[in-house]
Parts: structure tokens; sequence; C-alpha cells
């Protein structure tokens, strides 16, 4: 196939193009997944589903899915960083404006699960705490793609906690509310969630929170692609025990908004348990269990926002699997503080998928908006504001 | 994904055809059909009549002797075609105007005088009913109404042979690689090489490759981002933030709208090229420019060659005195926001040029020879020309991009709160950045950066590079050696890189909407 310059005839171009097309299909095979599982509406998208997600269920267990999470994480990780003016002590002074209210973590152990880089965190041997970090990771991760004693967890988490494993001191048993006092004047809300949050929700309703008091102080967490299925992605109970641990914060309500990215396969003992089946449900279970436990030694009250109506028939019906585990777990627990929003019907018609809405506009005109994003998943501009008005009502704020 | 499954179908089967040319341009044609067919089925019969009426009308043009004759077939033609367009674009848009002037008129008589009613669908006016339409845009009627118009300029101006097959002429305006949001390839470039056989043994692999991966990453990487997470939320709602964060959302979208267009025209012209045709390019630094004129010969390349063309030399030109000139400048200017989309906002922004175009003429024919006495200070007054057309450039993108005339004067007022700045806290309660943060700026860096590398020298390189086998570099040689292993490496390294980059709402291409 040599060739004297870098045009090439037909016939090689073609192979070119093919060989490319796989290689590159391959090393992305997630998001292939994710492609063929958001259009899987025809019978002929849902086979070739089933068949990525095979693959992908294998894929995620070796080596060759690593390097794009870590890349996404990468990225997502940079996308978060904000500017930041004086000194770091300004962070978490809730009357300056500056500050992002996040909370911020200082861990003398060296484990910790905020992807923030600016935080100097102590390494120490003796746990090998991989940090994340945009810049100086590249040679880490490279080191331990190509160590022989990889284990299935992907390098850049913690190693000391294996993967899906919660730390014992946390029981699954029910507890009580902790009694919690706050001045009026100085609530404190948490918001936390995935992309669902964090593509709109979280910025109008900061606002409209902020617009009832403006002394209330919001703390959001929301990490795009992220659940309870997958701690290896981010493990949201360990931020929740470090948030216990370093802040021992009293919270008047945490919202969540965790669940869509959870309709999928869990991984536990380096063995793939199967969405849907007895098994799944019970980790799951467990999972969700743990999790409101957190939340509720945190705040007074934990709202539980169920999945949105999707466009995919398959993916809403998975969600709605989801949505009745928690839903059937919170309501069988009365006396803890979690609440369960169903948001499945909301700005729906008749109970339909609908990507627009209309609303009332000045003098009687009627206003046409985008309330959905083109995936069939997210809510739009409009849709995140008509999402968090209507949130902020039923839940009584 | 769906769109890389159909073009590597009609690459292979393009190509398999090459040795019989109608037959490759039919498989193009339907191919174009299909393409357009799943993005709107509905519109697909105007695709197909459109181009075949102009061919019609071509014909008649071509066949005409008489000059006078000619004239009227072609503003026939022509205003067959911006009928078209203005049906479906610009109807709602005069109804609207027609009943804002009515209603301010009856504040002025009585309503019994013109007996007017309004009700949500529309007004009656002397009981005659007008009705807003509820039609949808046909996507890219705007280029392939002005690719049709420049089929039948050309055949009267006889750049072009009016005796062209109706498939010529039907693939001209419909390949698909060119027909949701261009460029606009003039006829008289584009049909020639329609009837020239593809040469199957040279494809220009990978040069159209790294240009529709650049073309992607500056969509996807930085355009997506820019637009999705910062200007969109800013442009919606700008009194909610600070105005350096509003200032920083308007470069942003001046990075954003280069980066978005430019990127589907490199993706545009890339695939032409490996189909074996030849587009022009469409943007060439165009935030370099040191006047507004300069400015639009590196901008949207086809539209404004069109616009010159076919509008502004039709009009006279330069050739009818500078009063008239500037009259031509002002006119191509408004039609051109016109074109971009039935608002006063685009309005707004094709006068702002317009009359900046005459202005900046004005000054030069007044003061060039003191602009001659201090060309001495050299690089710094380009500098200062650059930094001046950027900004004013930018300022009109305002009115370019905000979805309201009100959301522009909200824009422009938080913008210009600058001299608050110090006791903005205490002012609207917001944070100085609430959104904007070193990522955006990164992509705001990177995406300005492009205008200052010469991409034409590193192409020029690039081509000695690969036709002087004596100065091959060990990658270049390796890439002869291995190419389909080395292509593959290199493809799956750049679709990695776009994924891990991609977001969760992707904004769609801005000239879509036209």
């Amino acid at each position: 196939m040599k060739r004297n310059n870098l045009n090439f005839n037909k016939d090689d171009s073609f192979k070119m193009i093919i060989a490319a097309l796989l290689l590159s299909s391959f090393v992305n095979i997630s998001s292939i997944y994710d492609w063929a599982y958001q259009k899987s509406n025809s019978n002929v998208m849902l086979n070739f589903s089933t068949i990525f997600q095979k693959i992908n269920d294998w894929v995620t267990l070796t080596k060759i899915n690593q390097l794009p999470i870590y890349l996404q994480s990468t990225v997502g990780q940079y996308k978060e960083q904000k500017f930041y003016f004086g000194s770091t002590s300004n962070l978490n002074d809730k009357s300056n404006p500056i500050s992002d209210n996040r909370p911020i973590f200082d861990s003398d152990s060296g484990s910790d699960s905020d992807f923030d880089s600016r935080i100097p965190l102590k390494v120490t041997e003796s746990n090998k705490a991989y940090i994340l970090n945009a810049y100086s990771n590249a040679y880490s991760f490279l080191n331990i793609f190509l160590s022989t004693d990889n284990k299935t967890d992907v390098p850049f988490y913690k190693q000391n906690t294996s993967l899906n494993r919660y730390p014992s001191n946390f029981s699954t048993d029910k507890k009580q509310l902790s009694s919690i006092s706050n001045s009026e004047n100085n609530l404190s809300y948490l918001l936390l969630g995935d992309s669902i949050l964090k593509s709109g929700v979280q910025m109008h309703l900061q606002s409209l929170i902020k617009s009832k008091n403006k002394n209330y102080t919001i703390d959001i967490n929301s990490k795009s692609g992220t659940g309870l299925s997958r701690p290896d992605v981010y493990d949201w109970n360990q931020y929740l025990l470090n948030l216990k641990k370093t802040q021992n914060k009293n919270y008047q309500a945490i919202y969540v908004f965790l669940g869509t990215n959870d309709a999928q396969n869990l991984i536990l003992d380096k063995k793939v348990i199967k969405f849907g089946t007895p098994d799944w449900q019970t980790e799951y279970s467990k999972r969700i269990q743990t999790f409101i436990n957190s939340n509720c030694s945190l705040s007074k009250k934990t709202y539980w926002i169920g999945a949105l109506k999707m466009r995919s028939v398959d993916f809403d019906s998975r969600l709605m699997v989801l949505n009745d585990i928690v839903k059937s777990l919170i309501q069988s627990a009365p006396q803890s503080c979690a609440e369960y929003v169903d948001v499945h019907d909301w700005f729906t018609q008749d109970l339909n998928f609908v990507e627009h809405w209309t609303l009332p506009g000045k003098d009687g005109e009627i206003k046409t908006v985008k309330i959905r994003a083109d995936d069939g998943i997210h809510l739009s501009y409009w849709g995140s504001l008509l999402f968090s008005k209507k949130l902020i009502q039923r839940t009584s704020l | 994904m769906e769109f890389a499954i159909f073009f590597i179908i009609v690459f292979f089967y393009s190509w398999e055809l090459h040795a019989f040319p109608n037959w490759r341009k039919i498989f193009l044609l339907l191919s174009s059909y299909y393409f357009y067919s799943t993005l709107d089925l509905r519109f697909l019969p105007i695709l197909i009549l459109s181009p075949f009426l102009n061919f019609l009308l071509g014909l008649w043009l071509g066949t005409e002797k008489s000059v006078n004759n000619k004239k009227y077939i072609l503003f026939f033609s022509v205003f067959c075609n911006l009928f078209l367009l203005g049906i479906f674009k610009y109807y709602n848009f005069f109804l609207e105007n027609i009943q804002t002037f009515l209603q301010f008129t009856t504040s002025f008589f009585s309503n019994d005088v013109l007996q007017m009613q309004n009700n949500t669908n529309g007004f009656s006016v002397l009981n005659y009913e007008f009705k807003y339409a509820e039609w949808t845009l046909p996507l890219g009627i705007s280029f392939f109404t002005f690719q049709g118009i420049s089929y039948l300029v050309d055949i009267y101006r006889k750049e072009l042979d009016y005796n062209n097959s109706v498939l010529d002429v039907l693939l001209y305006i419909a390949f698909f690689p060119h027909l949701v949001a261009g460029p606009i390839v003039k006829a008289s470039e584009f049909i020639p090489q329609l009837k020239q056989k593809v040469d199957s043994q040279s494809i220009p692999l990978v040069s159209s490759f790294i240009l529709i991966c650049f073309g992607l990453a500056k969509k996807i990487i930085i355009a997506n981002h820019i637009g999705t997470d910062f200007v969109d939320p800013i442009f919606e709602n700008p009194m909610q933030y600070s105005s350096i964060e509003v200032l920083f959302a308007a470069y942003a979208y001046s990075v954003q709208i280069f980066c978005d267009f430019s990127a589907y025209s490199d993706m545009a012209i890339g695939f032409a090229a490996l189909l074996g045709y030849q587009f022009p390019i469409n943007f060439n630094q165009p935030y370099q420019a040191t006047s507004l004129q300069d400015f639009w010969r590196r901008w949207h390349i086809s539209l404004s060659q069109w616009l010159k063309i076919y509008l502004y030399q039709s009009l006279g030109g330069n050739k009818k005195g500078e009063l008239k000139t500037y009259r031509n400048l002002f006119i191509t200017m408004f039609l051109g926001g016109l074109w971009h989309g039935a608002s006063w906002n685009f309005l707004i922004w094709g006068s702002l040029h317009g009359l900046g175009l005459g202005l900046e003429r004005f000054i030069k024919n007044q003061f060039s020879f003191t602009l001659f006495t201090w060309s001495y200070l050299g690089k710094f007054l380009n500098l200062l020309k650059i930094l001046f057309v950027f900004h004013f450039v930018t300022l009109t993108w305002i009115f370019f991009r905000a979805p309201s005339f009100d959301k522009s004067k909200e824009f422009l007022i938080t913008l210009f709160s600058f001299l608050n700045f110090s006791q903005i806290s205490e002012v609207n309660e917001t944070a100085v950045f609430q959104i904007f943060n070193p990522f955006y700026f990164t992509l705001l860096t990177v995406g300005m950066g492009l205008h200052f590398i010469n991409w034409n020298k590193i192409f020029i390189f690039y081509v000695q590079i690969s036709e002087n086998l004596k100065l091959k570099t060990s990658a270049i040689r390796i890439l002869q050696s291995y190419p389909t292993l080395i292509f593959a490496l290199f493809s799956a390294m750049v679709f990695t890189i776009l994924t891990a980059f991609k977001t969760q709402g992707v904004a769609p291409f801005i000239y879509f909407r036209f």
C-alpha cells in the first residue's frame, strides 16, 4: 500500500475508514452503548443495544474502558473548577458572594472523594490514595494501566475501598431522625445529584431558594454520569461520610436527584449483576437505604426526586423500576426523614413524553417553550426552570 | 453515529460507481434525498421540485434570444425562488409587523375605522381574516434557494451554460454535504465539477479526515460547551449575571459562532472532498480582519460573495457614485440580515454592519492621507484595527444571538453596568462569576487562538512534505508504510477525546436554523 503521497485509492480508503470505525467504536464501547440505548425505541435498535450491553459489561471489567473513563472524568473535573479570588479561607464564608458554597474537604488521611484538585491532600504511601488531578496524574494512570497487578476498579479511585463495598460503620438499620435545630434565618440546603441536577436545575433551585430568604445557604454537589450503581465512577456514600466527618452540618433539607444513571447492571466482587434481577434489586435497595440513612443523619428532611419521564420507552420503563424500588423503600419507613417526590408524570401530556410546553405570556398570548433537551433525557433551560418552580411548591419550601 | 454509518455506505457505493458517472450522480442524489428525509420528510417534495423548477427556468432563460425578455424571465425566476423562501420564512414576520402597525394606528383612530380585531391566531381587518401560519421552516431552505438563484443568474450572465442535465442541477442543489448549512457554492463552480469524471485513484483521505476531525473538535469541544453551559443561560437571563460575566458571554458567543459555523463548513468541505468534489473555503481567520470590509472577505465567504455578486453588484455596486454606494452597502447588509432570520434583531444586526461598512468607506475616503502618514506605526496600528473590528463584530453578535430585542437590551444594560462593579454584590446579589470558570476560559482562549495559527502555511508545508520524498519526515514514512493501522489509531484517539468532551445536551449547528 506504499504511496508517493497521502492520497489513496478507493479500495484502500474504504479499508482504512472501516478499520478506523471499528477500532474507535471498540475503544469507546460505552458511548456506542449509550447511543444505541437511547435509540432503542425500535426492535432493531433494541437488539443492537442488547449486544452492545453485553460487550460493554465485558469491557467495563477490563482495561480498555479505562482510558475513556479517565479522560471523561478529567474533563468533568476541570469543568467544575471555579475562579477563586483571595485566600482559600474565604471559600466557606457564606457572606462572600464569590464563594460557590460547595463543601470543601481537608482530609488528613488523604482519602477523599471530592474532585477538587485545588485541595492540598496528603497522599500517604500506606493507603495509596490516588487523587484525581487533571495535570499530574497522567503518569500515575499509565503506571497503573500497564501494571500487572491491576484490579478491576478504576485506578484513579481510592484503592483502599474495593469496588462496591461500603464502609462497615454504616449499618442498614433504619435510623431515627436526629433532632436538629437551625436558626430560622440561616437555613442550609443541600442539593445532590447527577446531570439532571447539573444541567440547569441546580441553578434555578439555588436562585428560587435564595429568593425566599437571601440568608439561606445552598450547598451543591452535582456529578454528571453518576449514581448509586457505579461507585467506581463516583462514591456518593463516601461523599456523605466525609461530609459528616468534616462539616458536621445540619441541613434543613437535602434534595437528591439520583437514579437516571442507575438503570444498568451492578458490579459486585468482579461479577456483573444484571439489571432487574432479584439480586440486583436486593443490592440496589441496600445502597439506597444506606444513602438515605446518611442523608437523614445530616438533615431534617430528605427529598428523593424520582426519575423524569424519558423519551425512550425502554429507558423509561427501566427507570420506573428504579422509581418503584425507591418509593416502596421510603414509604415502608414513614418515620424516616425521607420523602419520595414522584415527578414521573410532570410536564407530560396524557402521560406521554413531550418536548415542548405552553406558557401563558403577556396579554393572553401563548408562548411555547422547549422543556426537554434533544437527548430526550435532560431538561432544557426552560424545563429546568419550570421543574424547579414546581418542585419548590411541591416541597412547600 | 448514524451519519458515520450513512456516509461510509455512500462513500463505498459512490466510488464503486465511479466508472458510471450518471449512475454515480443518481446514487448521490438519492442519498442526499434520503439524508434530507431523515431530517424532515415533509419538505422533501420542496427539495425536489424547487431545483427542478430552476432547471426549467434556466432552460427558458438560456433559450430566450431577446435581452429584455431574458431580464423579465430572470426577475420572474428570482421572484419564484424568493416567494418560496418568503412564504415559509417571512410570512409570519410581515403579518406581525402589519398587526403591530395597525394596532399603533388604531391608537390614533377609532377602532371602528379599521374594524380591527385581534385574536391569538391572527387578526382581522375590515372583516378580512389574516391568520398566522403554523408551518415549520424547511431545513436549509435559505441555502438551497440562494443556490437556485445563483444557477439562474450565472446562466443569465453567461458564466454557465444553460444546457445542463437535470441530474447535474438537482445534485448541485441537493448535494448533502452542503445542503442544510452551506457553504453556498456558485453554480458556475460546482456544476462543471459534476460534469467531469472523478479520480478514484487519488482520494485525499488524510487531509479530508483531518479537516473533518478539526471541525468536530471545534464543534464538540469548544462550541457545544461554550454554547449550552455558558452562553445560553446568560443570553436567556442576562440581568441575573454580573457585567463581567456578561462581557465574557459576548466574547464567548463570538468564539462559539465561529467554531460552530466554521466546523460545519470544514466538515462539509471534507466530506465533499472524500466524494471527489471541491468546495471553496468559507472562513479565513475572520477575527484577524483589520476592517469590516476585510471581515466580510473572511467570514462566511460564500454568503458574502453571493451577496456581493448577486445583490450588491446588481444594485450597481460602487459604480454609480458615492451616495448610491453607501445605499447599496446598506441594502445588501440589511437584506443579508433578513436572510439570517425573520426578526428585528437580525435586521438590526445587518443594518449595523451596513452602516459600519458605509462609515468605514467614508472615513477611508476622507482620511486616507492621514492614515498613510500614520502607517509607520505598522503592527501596532494593525492590532488596534483588529481589536476594534473584533469588538464591533462582537457587539453586533449580541443582536444576532439574543432571543428577542428586549433580551438584547437587557444584555447591553447589564454589560454596561460595569460602572457599578464595586457595588454589584449589593445591587443584584450576584457573584462575579456564577458560571464562568477556568474551563470556559480555556475554551475561549483556544477558540480565539485558532485565528492566529496560519493554517495555510501549515497546509502548504504538508503538501510539500507529501509531494517531495526527499523532505519526508519519519511520521509521514510510517503513515505511508502502515496507513490503515496509523489511520485507525489516530481515529480512535480523536474519537475518544471527542467523546470525553461531549456535553449532555447537544447544541445543534447554529446555521441549521436558516
